[in-house]
């Protein structure tokens, strides 16, 4: 059972995560590769694979874990990005994203990875081979794989799966998109094959032929596919990446024909355990062996032809015995045979990896997915580690357990800590290496020819090289022992974290308090106690004493069933009661282990502080690991930062942490550590380890001083405070009544003379003082408010950087260029504001690409750049943001919508000619309402601007249309600032008192009743040569009648959307912020009021909803004016039921 | 479900014995489950709302919210109401502020008797029949009591919107913007 807060909290940072990840891929896909960008991926990419695997999220952290290597690879250069790659990244992360919408949903990953995974696996392997897909053949430059842009823009499958986040937005049914895809295919049809694969395609048949002469009737295990699918010839190109004379003398000879010979093998291995013709199927087996080896050979594969030739001698081991093999050793050698698996493409592979997945199924469950089948080859090596003198059986008995758990740290942490061992033959380290170099680092190992230590040693990453050489020349001394305590160290350290994950509701969280402050209140106590081992000065007491430190917290953790921790805990004691014998002769390595295992404890606990307080601020803000040009860290390392998933995202924020090297320094009593001026990193932890310089971890206490720039805060904590200041709101303004009324009641009073001049002058102080508590209670007021409602305030640019991602998949689709420009990303607005405004502006964009701009041609002819532009602003204006959305495109034929008004019955054909621009594109808002000829994939359903307009309006915004043909369009949507608390203006209409939104508010003008003329039955006033209508509050809301001795004085101009309406009110009470409340939705729906608040002595005030009232009056007019006109407006626009008996 | 489960569910309570707030509108005794009642509050300032159905007396402040208020014997057409005229306020006017799915509903009631512990076997399912003038709809039973029957509304049903509809003999086209209000 996972978390759910912590879930959420994952969800959310890797959602910012990724968005950032997107954009820099955008970048990347615009500027090329810079290392900047990269490292901002890997980041990205880094810290969700951290939390995912926090977590427990295998398949975000598998794949998050892929990608991480193929950005490696990148950044070492081993790779050049292309678009193909590109093209995978982008899915990744849409992968990932829909992973991560999975689990905060279902709590469950569903969609699988496994697809993405080998294609990942092919690009480390150098194998393109996304450029590979059906549809590429269309492109003529087939040929040039180098140039894979073509194959990457009908990739049908990354298509759909944006079809399912952008869908989202607009309600275009999927039966459309289903649709479309076939038009998609038939755009690429498969005819198309150039001649020159089909001569390829012929040749390969016929060497397939001559395969039959060869083995008979056990070809017809082909499967039928295989043989006829054209892109495999390309594919096999492809993946050549060998020698290119190599490649030339062997131009014919392909990788699918030594699939027969692969199938064949794995069929041998099938009848073998079945004991099935034992005997005769070795010989054949290895006669399919032998012929493979020399396929492979001749194409260049060395490090295939290596796995292969260990294989035969296994082979050829058991036909000496002429015994029958054991299932483990038949998985063995399946395994081998599996490991081959990353020469091929796919789909190539598949046949035999069905026959092969009973070896998969033997795997055991612990292993990851992804390699299981190598396993028991590893338990095959295990045991021949076992005859190897002089290592101890503890640490092949981790290796055992470690090739059951993660194949992947065997490959290089194994490897690594079994080159330190010198007893250790170079053929086991050979055979490791070939293991981790065969599910690894195939690549590099067939640089060099594999056989010497040396060699091997080279073929690991440099950081790795350098250690071991180091430890060769240092460490000659050095006993089992200390290889014992290197390795299972990241082991534990992975358990460690694992039982961390099932702190759940159901553990006990008081408990789990008490272990940590001990816990703490330990670890606070044995550091001045390592510092002092490490620097030599400790006597055997001291150790002593720790050692009891440690057992006392070991006996704890035994009780909390932390089994790991415990065990580790076990250790260090013993090590520690160990060391403490023969103090003098303590190593650095010693050293190191005290200091080593003293932050892991600390890891730990830090660990489990989060796990036990997702939310808050996270004690240890690790420093990000500087990114490493060489491959992954070793895992023991790796999980000291994956302790922490949650604090990395903030680390990346404020990666600098400030003054821990000072703390150093301040902490350490003896100066000796000066030389060290850098923060530790785990990266660097290594290396200063190596250099033999003790280095304390920072301590918890000076850790805890760094800044945290931002905090997670649950925004329903938010809301709840931006109730109370509304509150707090109300109650200032009755504060400021009660002051007003103090005042004039000590006006009164001394006005009356009744009281003597002391009491008056009493009150008059009071009066000040009361005066000047309730101005000085306003400042606060307004403060708090401000900076609530700051705190919701998210910069708009959170949703612009969505945009890019959108304009780049929209334009490939439909075949145009579009740029996109972004300003005023950094304006602010009401975080509700950026959920609700999201799909609005995902349609305004699809439209301005997918109708607005016009096609290339049309825009060479109209003497445009070719490239059109979509432009994203944001800006303030006054007490709202407006976002445009403008594009240079061909604007809106104004003609063609009255037509198709006219068309659907929405307009009279005699009308139309009246119509202005503005009407006409209030048109477009009329629900169905579409000009597009045809429905394309993208809009043109006519569902959208109504919708758009819906969403816009939900939040108290509206949407303004404006265009010049041939010129452009811009929409621009116009948002209140927030939408909690607004400035009204506030009226009194007979008794009733009203609140009016300022922003809808142009004008106060005072009129005389004689300027009030009516024209058609509508009373309108003349306003510098405007006609405006005329409105009484008392009327359009049927409240009683006026009492005739004041009336109306004021008109307050108003304005909303395009048109402008005057209210006539008798009195203007003022301005005021005001708590919009809900006006009781779940008993009656009121047309025209936006809600209602509550004014400073207690009494409600309904607040006007301006463009509403607004609108019902145009419908009013409308229908009134319908006899005259004949005039109908579409149906579904809105109908004043309640204004039937409003007099206009 | 009829209206009887759910005022059980609402009354988490012994089987045996469940508590009720009586009430009176005219001379006729209602019930409500006390669970259901959040408060029982004297009259205050009804602030009008404009184009509201007639038996919405309008919006009140209870304590930083606004909630509003309907007037019970013009929702049940029970005797006595009349179209147009303000609730009659006599000095026992109560408001009974009733929370029903997390919104917050004022009735105006004549007078609110006392909390009464009714046998869970003695309140008996509605009669098909109008009860004390109202439609056996709004009841969720009905208890004989030595006073008098005593008549247990649904305040769910009561609040419904359709049932308002209904009632109203309106078929309101409610447009999709109205959704928007009250925001």
């Amino acid at each position: 059972m996972i978390d759910t807060e912590i879930l959420q909290d994952y969800s959310s940072e890797a959602r910012e995560l990724l968005d950032e990840m997107e954009n820099s891929l955008i970048r990347l896909e615009k500027e090329g590769t810079t290392p900047e960008l990269l490292n901002n991926i890997f980041r990205a990419v880094h810290c969700i694979k951290g939390s995912a695997e926090y977590i427990g999220l295998e398949r975000s952290s598998t794949l998050t874990h892929g990608v991480e290597n193929l950005l490696d690879r990148m950044r070492e250069g081993v790779l050049q990005l292309d678009s193909a790659i590109l093209e995978f990244l982008f899915r990744a992360k849409d992968l990932i994203l829909t992973l991560i919408a999975e689990v905060s949903e279902d709590h469950e990953e569903k969609t699988t990875i496994s697809a993405m995974m080998s294609e990942l696996e092919g690009f480390l392997q150098g194998t393109p081979r996304t450029a590979l897909v059906v549809e590429a053949t269309a492109e003529p430059s087939l040929e040039k794989i180098s140039d894979p842009e073509p194959a990457t823009e009908p990739h049908l499958p990354a298509e759909l799966q944006e079809e399912e986040v952008l869908s989202t937005a607009t309600e275009e049914a999927e039966d459309v998109s289903e649709a479309d895809g076939v038009e998609f295919y038939e755009e690429f049809p498969e005819e198309e094959i150039s001649p020159y694969e089909a001569g390829r395609f012929g040749s390969e048949e016929a060497q397939t032929a001559t395969e039959e002469e060869m083995f008979g009737g056990e070809m017809d295990v082909l499967p039928e596919g295989y043989e006829d699918s054209p892109e495999t010839v390309i594919r096999q190109e492809a993946s050549e990446q060998v020698d290119e004379d190599l490649e030339s003398s062997n131009a014919d000879r392909t990788l699918d024909e030594t699939i027969p010979l692969l199938l064949n093998i794995s069929l041998y291995l099938d009848d073998l355990q079945d004991g099935f013709r034992p005997g005769e199927v070795i010989s054949s087996l290895l006669q399919n062996l032998a012929n493979l080896i020399d396929s492979m050979s001749s194409m260049g594969y060395s490090e295939a032809v290596d796995i292969l030739e260990s294989m035969e001698e296994e082979v050829n081991a058991i036909e000496e015995d002429r015994e029958s093999l054991s299932p483990e050793e038949i998985d063995s050698l399946r395994a081998i045979l599996y490991s081959l698996r990353s020469f091929y493409p796919e789909d190539l592979f598949l046949p035999l990896k069905k026959s092969l997945e009973r070896s998969e199924e033997a795997a055991s469950g612990a292993a990851l997915p992804e390699m299981p089948a190598l396993a028991p080859e590893l338990s095959a090596f295990a045991l021949e580690l076992k005859k190897a003198p002089g290592i101890s059986m503890e640490a092949v008995a981790e290796i055992e357990r470690a090739g059951f758990s993660s194949i992947q740290q065997l490959s290089q942490a194994d490897a690594a800590t079994l080159l330190r061992i010198p007893s250790v033959s170079p053929e086991i380290v050979d055979s490791i290496l070939r293991f981790a170099g065969a599910t690894v680092n195939p690549v590099k190992q067939h640089t060099q020819a594999p056989g010497t230590k040396g060699s091997l040693l080279a073929d690991v990453d440099d950081e790795l090289l350098s250690e071991f050489e180091g430890m060769f020349s240092r460490d000659e001394d050095l006993g089992a022992g200390a290889i014992d305590q290197l390795y299972p160290y990241g082991q534990k350290a992975g358990d460690i974290l694992s039982e961390l994950g099932s702190i759940g509701e159901d553990s006990d969280r008081e408990v789990i308090e008490i272990f940590l402050a001990y816990g703490w209140e330990i670890l606070d106590k044995l550091r001045p106690y390592v510092i002092t081992i490490q620097n030599r000065q400790a006597s055997p007491a001291d150790l002593e004493s720790c050692a009891e430190l440690i057992k006392s917290i070991r006996s704890s953790s035994t009780y909390m069933d932390y089994q790991s921790l415990a065990s580790f805990l076990d250790e260090w004691y013993e090590r520690t009661v160990w060391s403490a014998q023969k103090m003098d002769s303590l190593s650095p390595r010693d050293l190191a282990f005290m200091e080593d295992s003293l932050s892991r404890f600390q890891d730990f606990l830090g660990g489990l502080e989060m796990a036990l307080h997702p939310q808050a601020a996270p004690p240890v803000p690790e420093p990000l690991p500087a990114p490493r040009p060489a491959a992954q860290p070793m895992p023991e390392f790796e999980t000291t930062i994956e302790v922490m998933p949650s604090t990395l995202a903030d680390a990346s924020d404020s990666l600098v942490v400030p003054a821990q090297d000072e703390v150093h320094l301040q902490e350490n009593p003896t100066g000796e550590i000066e030389s060290v001026t850098a923060p530790v990193t785990t990266a660097e932890y290594e290396q200063s380890s190596q250099a033999e310089t003790a280095v304390p971890q920072p301590s918890r206490d000076s850790q805890e001083g760094p800044v945290v720039k931002t905090m997670r805060v649950d925004s329903a904590k938010v809301d709840v405070l931006l109730n109370q200041v509304g509150e707090l709101v109300v109650n200032r303004s009755y504060v400021e009544q009660l002051a007003l009324e103090l005042k004039n009641f000590q006006r009164a009073l001394s006005t009356r003379g009744e009281v003597g001049k002391r009491e008056i002058q009493a009150i008059k102080d009071l009066t000040l003082k009361v005066g000047e508590a309730s101005i000085s209670l306003g400042r606060v007021a307004t403060d708090i408010q401000e900076g609530v409602m700051k705190l919701r305030m998210l910069p708009v640019g959170q949703l612009f950087n969505r945009m890019p991602r959108l304009i780049r998949d929209l334009s490939r689709r439909v075949g145009k260029t579009v740029e996109l420009n972004v300003h005023g990303g950094d304006t602010e607005v009401d975080k509700r504001v950026i959920e609700q405004i999201y799909n609005p502006l995902v349609h305004l964009i699809r439209n301005a690409v997918d109708h607005g701009i016009e096609g290339k041609a049309a825009r060479k002819k109209q003497g445009k750049r070719e490239e059109g532009t979509v432009t994203l602003s944001a800006y303030s204006q006054g007490n709202q943001v407006v976002i445009d959305v403008e594009d240079d495109g061909r604007g809106i034929d104004t003609q063609a919508v009255i037509e198709k008004a006219v068309e659907n019955r929405l307009l009279d054909a005699q009308d139309a000619k009246s119509v202005s621009p503005q009407d006409a594109y209030n048109l477009l808002f009329v629900p169905g309402f579409s000009t597009s000829k045809k429905v394309t994939r993208t809009s043109g359903r006519g569902v959208g601007m109504d919708v758009v307009k819906k969403d816009v309006e939900k939040i108290n915004g509206h949407v303004e249309v404006e265009s010049r043909e041939n010129y452009g369009t811009r929409i621009s949507i116009k948002i209140p600032l927030t939408l909690a608390i607004i400035q009204t203006l506030l009226i009194r209409s007979n008794k009733h008192v009203f609140a009016i939104p300022l922003t809808s508010v142009r004008e106060i003008i005072q009129v005389a009743p004689h300027e009030i003329t009516t024209i058609e039955g509508f009373e309108v006033i003349k306003f510098r040569d405007e006609t405006i209508p005329v409105l009484r509050i008392n009327e359009i809301f049927k409240l009683k009648q006026p009492s005739e001795t004041t009336g109306p004085k004021f008109l307050v101009l108003t304005t909303a959307g395009l048109k402008s309406v005057g209210f006539l009110v008798e009195d203007l009470i003022g301005e005021q912020d005001v708590v919009i409340k809900p006006l009781a939705d779940h008993v009656f729906k009121s047309r025209g009021l936006a809600g209602s608040t509550i004014l400073g002595d207690g009494t409600i005030a309904l607040v006007l909803d301006v463009l509403e009232v607004i609108e019902d009056v145009i419908a009013r007019q409308r229908q009134l004016s319908q006899t005259h006109q004949g005039m109908r407006y579409a149906k579904t626009e809105q109908q004043a039921t309640d204004y039937s008996t409003m007099d206009l | 479900m009829n209206g009887r489960d759910q005022y059980r569910k609402a009354t988490p309570e012994t089987e045996e014995n469940v508590q009720m707030i009586s009430f009176t509108i005219g001379s006729e005794r209602f019930g409500v489950p006390i669970l259901v009642v959040q408060e029982i509050i004297m009259m205050s300032t009804i602030t009008e709302i404009p184009n509201s159905p007639d038996f919405v007396e309008g919006v009140i402040n209870l304590r930083g919210n606004i909630i509003p208020v309907i007037d019970l014997r013009r929702r049940l057409r029970l005797r006595g109401y009349s179209k147009g005229t303000p609730a009659i306020q006599k000095p026992g006017t109560r408001i009974l502020v009733v929370e029903i799915e997390g919104s917050v509903t004022g009735f105006i009631v004549d007078s609110v008797a006392k909390v009464i512990t009714v046998p869970a076997s003695r309140i008996s399912p509605p009669p098909d029949i109008i009860v004390a003038g109202v439609q056996s709809l709004y009841i969720s039973g009905v208890v004989h009591l030595d006073e008098g029957i005593l008549v247990i509304l649904d305040f769910r049903r009561i609040l419904s919107l359709e049932e308002r509809d209904a009632l109203e003999g309106v078929s309101r086209v409610i447009p999709q913007t109205m959704e928007s209000i009250s925001r």
